[in-house]
């Protein structure tokens, strides 16, 4: 037997409320302190920035400097689009993932890592010596002070956007966008280093060969640990009403990140100078990283799928799409796939291909509109109509 | 047919109810974002002035070889310098990269010796050294050059130095470029840049030291070599 009408709608309204899904991000909330220091930060973050590349650095560098902010700039196109069609229920507003990108790449690096980093790592060449420090220091400080200054910005994102960020489905997503900007203001920043450290010789290059190192490490890089680490606060604070906290596995989670990182950093020390044995520890941790972002992108996406199954579940009785339909729109990539293929012709398989498409413009609609039948919502769901005939 | 129910409406994103604002301040955005501002204060002030609190001073001894690339690139320091950056031979567990930076110092001055890739003579060397100094407005803070002279090491590597004055500091810059080989038998030039800086007073005080320190940079083919 089915649920009744009344129950379906309830359910819709609750996925509604619980996911945050439909909901704008506003970045400016005067009434917010979030909004100010999160202005505040990325304010310095950018005049650190400005100060450390323009006056005067750049006239030595520039040619490093203008290969770097390009490479680089392309380099996060398909991050972006990559990170943009994980997240395919868009539970993260393009403004959201906008407002942690700018925050990963100005204030977590330059008003924040940027300043501590060289001073902790000082304090242990105080604390042990100098060649304790060279090997062990930076893996020592990196991991707590970066994924500590990129996980403000999430904090701050947290407070200024509750109802938006309600899992740690969307504690992943917005890591990720905090972590790549990070990453991608670090690798520019190297690709001045790579020609500084040849004296400013031959700069085009010295940078692209750590233009092309960075980008091969940066695969699985800041914007992984970060994903994790951000993933892995939802899960230990919670998210009420909705989503009860699980502290320990949050404090895996932040802990795992920080040892991925730390390792990472600290390869070379741990294998005792042997390279190859590095290799093999950066690889290892490479498919661990990425192994552990996919596992947490698959248990977490749960959440997000089940609202999505209660968001459109009065479509079905309503037959504006199929049960079928329904099971696919919020079912694995796979599945997704696997429903388009079995309608046979290559038109058929195209049509299906437009309803999904369709059905996810009404599951915005609807969550947009609060489960009201307004115009757009009217009109959306005529959009799947149309596309089935 | 679907329909829109009371409870479905929200708040605008900005909304603030009465009970919660202070100031016209939301109170439950207070303390995340006081949290996250004295972080940033600890990161970017306290830290740094912790460490800049506590001294440091790691001494050379006689027979200290310095690292400055691969165990194989070397110079030994004069004993009572300070070990600001750098590491010694065989003390690290990974290899120095033939990209680095020592630094000693003792009193106000300052002995750097910093590696790189670098392919031509060391006069070309000079030259670029001077070439970003001058675009990077005299970082070194040593004024203009007075003039250059050929020097070499005990090794026989024949480099460039160049001396400046100023009017609070004087100091000198020397190059190498020395051929290093690798573990594979390949060949590869290391630019070797040493800057000395300190008063009329104390670069003449330890001149001796620094001539020594010079004239000891020398590649071994076999690592470790040259260390104690």
């Amino acid at each position: 037997m089915s649920p009744d009408h009344d129950e379906l709608l309830a359910a819709r309204e609750h996925a509604i409320e619980e996911s945050g899904w439909g909901l704008d991000f506003k970045l400016v909330q005067p009434h917010n302190l979030a909004f100010w220091v999160y202005s505040i930060l990325v304010v310095a973050g950018v005049l650190l920035t400005v100060k450390f590349y323009v006056t005067p650095g750049v006239r030595a560098y520039d040619r490093s400097f203008g290969f770097g902010v390009i490479a680089f700039a392309l380099y996060t196109v398909p991050f972006w689009l990559f990170l943009r069609h994980e997240d395919r229920f868009t539970s993260v507003p393009p403004k959201l993932a906008l407002a942690a990108f700018v925050y990963g790449s100005t204030a977590s690096i330059s008003a924040f890592a940027a300043l501590a980093n060289d001073s902790i790592r000082s304090l242990w060449a105080k604390a042990a010596d100098q060649a304790f420090a060279f090997d062990w220091s930076a893996a020592l400080t990196a991991p707590f002070s970066e994924e500590i200054a990129k996980a403000s910005g999430f904090v701050l994102l947290l407070v200024l956007a509750p109802r938006l960020i309600r899992s740690p489905f969307d504690g992943l997503i917005v890591g990720a966008f905090l972590g790549l900007g990070f990453q991608v203001a670090e690798d520019v920043a190297y690709s001045i280093t790579g020609a500084a450290a040849a004296f400013g010789a031959d700069q085009i290059h010295q940078s692209a060969s750590t233009v092309v190192l960075r980008m091969f490490t940066g695969l699985a890089s800041h914007w992984v640990y970060s994903a994790i680490f951000c993933a892995g606060i939802v899960y230990f604070i919670g998210r009420r009403p909705g989503f009860e906290p699980q502290r320990m596995r949050g404090a895996l989670l932040m802990l795992l990140a920080l040892l991925f990182h730390g390792v990472w950093d600290g390869a070379a020390a741990i294998a005792g100078g042997d390279a190859a044995a590095a290799l093999v520890i950066e690889l290892a941790v490479v498919v661990g990283v990425l192994t552990s972002f996919v596992f947490i992108y698959k248990s977490t996406v749960k959440t997000e799928r089940n609202w999505m199954r209660e968001l459109m579940a009065p479509e079905v009785e309503s037959d504006v799409i199929s049960a079928s339909e329904l099971e696919a729109l919020s079912g694995t990539r796979n599945e997704r796939k696997a429903f388009i293929k079995q309608a046979g012709s290559h038109e058929s398989r195209k049509a299906a291909r437009h309803v999904m498409v369709a059905a996810g413009d009404l599951a915005q609609a609807i969550a947009r509109d609060r489960g009201a039948d307004t115009p757009r919502v009217l009109h959306a769901r005529s959009e799947v109509a149309r596309l089935r005939d | 047919m679907t329909s829109q129910s009371p409870s479905n409406q929200v708040p605008p994103a900005d909304w603030v109810p009465v009970e919660h604002r202070f100031a016209g301040i939301d109170k439950r955005t207070i303390l995340p974002s006081l949290a996250v501002l004295l972080l940033a204060i600890v990161y970017s002030v306290v830290i740094p002035a912790i460490d800049r609190s506590v001294p440091y001073n790691e001494p050379t001894a006689a027979g200290d070889v310095i690292d400055l690339g691969g165990g194989r690139l070397t110079f030994e320091p004069a004993p009572g310098w300070n070990l600001a950056d750098g590491v010694r031979v065989g003390e690290s567990r990974t290899s120095v990269p033939n990209t680095h930076l020592t630094r000693l110092t003792k009193g106000d001055t300052s002995f750097t010796v910093s590696t790189g890739a670098f392919r031509g003579t060391p006069t070309q060397l000079l030259n670029q050294v001077d070439k970003v100094n001058s675009e990077l407005k005299d970082v070194r803070g040593l004024g203009s050059s007075t003039k250059r002279i050929k020097i070499s090491t005990a090794s026989g590597q024949v480099g460039v130095m160049e001396t400046y004055t100023r009017q609070d500091n004087q100091g000198f810059v020397a190059t190498f470029v020395i051929p290093t080989t690798g573990s594979g038998g390949t060949t590869s030039p290391v630019g070797v840049v040493i800057t000395a800086v300190g008063s009329a007073e104390s670069l003449t005080d330890d001149a001796q030291d620094i001539g020594t320190m010079i004239r000891s940079v020398m590649f071994s083919n076999s690592p470790g070599a040259t260390s104690k």
